[in-house]
């Protein structure tokens, strides 16, 4: 029997299909799909609170994305800020799990942050940003290009003057 | 990449593991990212952020171009070693420098509001860096651990810092008196003393709001329907910023607290009156009197008076002429009953008949209650006591004038100081010009005593004119004849003293040139008609002396002569076994550097193990 104002368990029971660019359809509890603000505003904004909804079509969010997203949100679901045996991210750190599932496929961590971008899953956005930063901390221009595929338009000239304006921050 | 909004890319930037070198290769990668970059005052507002923390609220009440800021920054920070390096060569032969001498970095502080507290970080930086130099060579000045940097940039940083705290004090002396409390009075004595230390008003103010913590603690287990638990957070932070006009309390109230805070401060903290070592400068400091727990009465006594302030109760400073003692007056009807605290003898409180530093005579008139000015002018000739007794060798020519100038400051009447100011700098060659100025604008109700000192103030100008021509030419290479042994940079034993020096200077023959007078000991047989070779060392408790050869002995251990505060004015870094001289000091001295590297060559053979 399920006392009153126990969100949580009957959060867990209601359900949330949510429709990839693909079609595919995946069924999420509420607790899960709710870690994303824009779904939850949703809900609380068309009064979906009690009936199982069968579809939300995400139209720019693939299949492969999208399963990624409810498994870091199911992972995460749970997460209890004080528990000292449990490993986070911290502000400038990725956690071990966070960071195996976010990958090192360039193309596939920018759909992720798009993605967390438009659901607004700050933890996950949050994430994501940490990760691309790490791949840009310390690096020389060429191997920022090489790493993100940004095509060189300075020339030499502006090269060389950019180096001459950038003068100030050597000895650093 | 280009999928992504900027406001994404303005977040990855402003992450906090990316520098502000990240930030700058980002944008050299194309041209849309440089427009990004340079456009973003997002990110470069966050760059700031978690470079300088501290400098945030700087901009709190103002617009900023973040970016603007932090390329200012990093060319103020080049700006800095440009007059810096200038400084060895044109000051080598000089001790003491002239408030003239810093005319560009006076011009510097006046460029923005912001500027003062970059300089300050930038000097400390530098002079603060653990970086530890490896060379048997002189390096160049820029070489972060470099001693004749670090001494320049220390004298750049207490003639900014000092600079800035006597307009500190003007400020301070036009607050209304409620406003002028005694520990505000004592930071500032503090920041003054010692400009080598982040001093803030908010940390000593932290520590006193904790022993009125504690005090406020027990006053519950004493009495847990004492008013002072009632009093909102508002009133007790209004006490912490001015003074009180009477107690909060009823007596009974204020006793309990007193009672309180006697157990507190003395029995839990164990704060003592300091009559070991009486005259050490560091019990007039109330950071060190906070940190050891120990100090001169007038020091106990602001820490006293600040915690009974903090909770509602008014302690009024007396100055007796040999003690310094805190009365509390309780008020029955118009016959109030005086008692003193003697907070240099575990807080007793004694009723004033039997006050032992009181006047007989005037047994019946009050004493008047000390001014916050009068107190800071006791703290300060305190101080300059304390300079005077020779027990602190390091640095002490700088400390004494630092104190000199401060009493000037403070009590701008007492022409004694004014006299020994102007005898220090005559003596260290420090041109006069301003203090002179200075002099001719004060008031003085009757003016004869203070043209005598004009006229000696007038008398140093000519000659400072003479010595500046001196001052400026280099000295002779020295050679070396046959019989002198050591070198420059060499660490010694003094086996007459038993500690460690390391030679700077000698002479063979004659005695040799020296700034330091004041302890000018010509050692014993040295008289005329013997060659005798004479080293001026630099002695590791911060002491200059005069030592014969016979009496030296090499070593390589060089005490605790690393912390001596003069050490950058004749070495740039330690190596092995001895300090390496700086440009200037390898100039003059050239012929020793094979002499002091073959006594390092033969070290390391009679240490070698395969």
């Amino acid at each position: 029997m399920l006392e009153d104002g126990d969100l949580s368990v009957v959060s867990d029971t209601k359900t949330i299909g949510l429709k990839s660019c693909e079609g595919e359809i995946f069924t999420v509890s509420f607790r899960v799909a709710t870690m994303s603000n824009t779904i939850k505003n949703m809900i609380e904004d068309l009064n979906l609170e009690d009936g199982i909804i069968e579809e939300v079509p995400l139209k720019n969010i693939s299949s492969h994305t999208l399963k990624k997203i409810i498994e870091y949100c199911e992972y995460h679901v749970d997460d209890d800020p004080d528990d000292q045996d449990w490993e986070f991210s911290t502000p400038t750190t990725v956690s071990d799990w966070d960071s195996k599932l976010i990958g090192t496929d360039q193309e596939e961590i920018f759909a992720l942050i798009l993605a967390a971008n438009f659901l607004d899953i700050p933890s996950l956005l949050d994430v994501g940003c940490k990760t691309v930063a790490n791949m840009i901390k310390g690096k020389e221009p060429e191997e920022i290009r090489k790493i993100f595929n940004i095509e060189n338009d300075f020339t030499p000239e502006e090269e060389e003057e950019m180096r001459a304006e950038y003068a100030w921050l050597k000895d650093d | 990449m280009d999928q992504i909004p900027v406001e994404l890319i303005e977040k990855i930037l402003s992450h906090e593991n990316i520098t502000i070198q990240d930030v700058c290769n980002f944008s050299a990668s194309c041209k849309f990212f440089r427009q990004l970059v340079l456009n973003s005052s997002a990110i470069w507002k966050q760059k700031f952020r978690h470079k300088w923390p501290r400098f945030v609220p700087l901009f709190d009440n103002c617009y900023s171009n973040f970016f603007d800021e932090v390329q200012y920054i990093y060319n103020l920070k080049n700006r800095v070693l440009r007059l810096l390096e200038q400084m060895p060569q044109r000051f080598y032969k000089r001790y003491q420098l002239s408030e003239t001498d810093f005319e560009q970095w006076s011009d510097l502080v006046k460029e923005k509001e912001q500027t003062y507290h970059y300089l300050i970080m930038i000097l400390m930086d530098i002079i603060n860096t653990s970086e530890c130099i490896k060379s048997i060579e002189t390096v160049p000045l820029n070489t972060p651990g470099n001693k004749t940097l670090q001494y320049y940039a220390s004298k750049a940083l207490r003639f900014i810092k000092q600079q800035h705290l006597a307009a500190v004090w003007q400020q301070y002396i036009l607050l209304p008196l409620k406003q002028q409390t005694l520990e505000k009075g004592a930071i500032f004595v503090a920041q003054w003393c010692q400009t080598d230390l982040d001093i803030t008003q908010e940390n000593v103010q932290t520590d006193l709001d904790f022993i009125a913590n504690l005090v406020k603690q027990r006053v519950t287990d004493l009495n847990p329907v004492h008013q002072l638990l009632k009093a909102p957070q508002s009133q007790l932070d209004a006490w912490k910023h001015e003074n009180l006009d009477q107690s909060q309390w009823s007596i009974a109230e204020c006793r309990q607290i007193i009672v309180a805070m006697r157990g507190v401060i003395y029995t839990e903290l164990g704060f003592c009156g300091n009559s070991y070592n009486y005259f050490m400068s560091e019990n007039s400091l109330i950071n060190k009197v906070l940190e050891r727990r120990t100090g001169l009465p007038i020091l106990l006594a602001i820490i006293y008076e600040s915690v009974g302030r903090r909770l509602g109760v008014l302690f009024e400073p007396i100055n007796f002429p040999a003690h310094f003692l805190l009365r509390f007056t309780e008020s029955v009807g118009i016959n109030p009953t005086v008692y003193y605290i003697d907070t240099f003898n575990g807080g007793d409180v004694v009723q004033k008949l039997a006050c032992p530093y009181s006047n007989p005579t005037s047994r019946r008139a009050l004493l008047p209650v000390a001014t916050a000015i009068q107190v800071v002018e006791r703290m300060v000739n305190n101080l300059e006591l304390s300079t005077r007794q020779h027990i602190e060798p390091n640095g002490r020519a700088t400390f004494l004038r630092a104190i000199l100038e401060l009493l000037v400051l403070v009590s701008p009447q007492d022409l004694s100081a004014i006299l020994s100011l102007a005898k220090l700098y005559n003596l260290h060659k420090v041109n006069t010009q301003p203090l002179e100025d200075y002099v001719v604008a004060l008031k003085f109700e009757t003016p004869g005593p203070v043209e005598g000192i004009l006229e000696t103030l007038r008398g140093f100008s000519k000659q400072d004119l003479e010595d500046e021509l001196d001052l400026h030419t280099d000295d002779p290479v020295v050679e070396r004849p046959p019989e002198v042994k050591y070198a420059v940079g060499m660490v010694m034993t003094d086996i007459t003293q038993n500690d460690k020096c390391v030679i700077f200077g000698w002479s063979a023959g004659c005695p040799a040139a020296s700034e330091c007078q004041e302890s000018r000991q010509w050692p014993r047989g040295a008289g005329a008609g013997q060659r005798q070779v004479i080293y001026n060392v630099l002695v590791e408790d911060g002491s200059y002396r005069y030592a014969e050869q016979d009496m030296l002995s090499p070593s390589s251990d060089p005490g605790s002569l690393e912390s001596n505060k003069d050490l950058g004015r004749h070495f740039s870094h330690f190596f092995e076994n001895h300090f390496v001289p700086n440009a200037e000091k390898e100039k003059q001295y050239r012929y020793d550097t094979r002499v002091r590297q073959k006594f390092y060559h033969e070290m390391l053979l009679t240490h070698y193990k395969p």
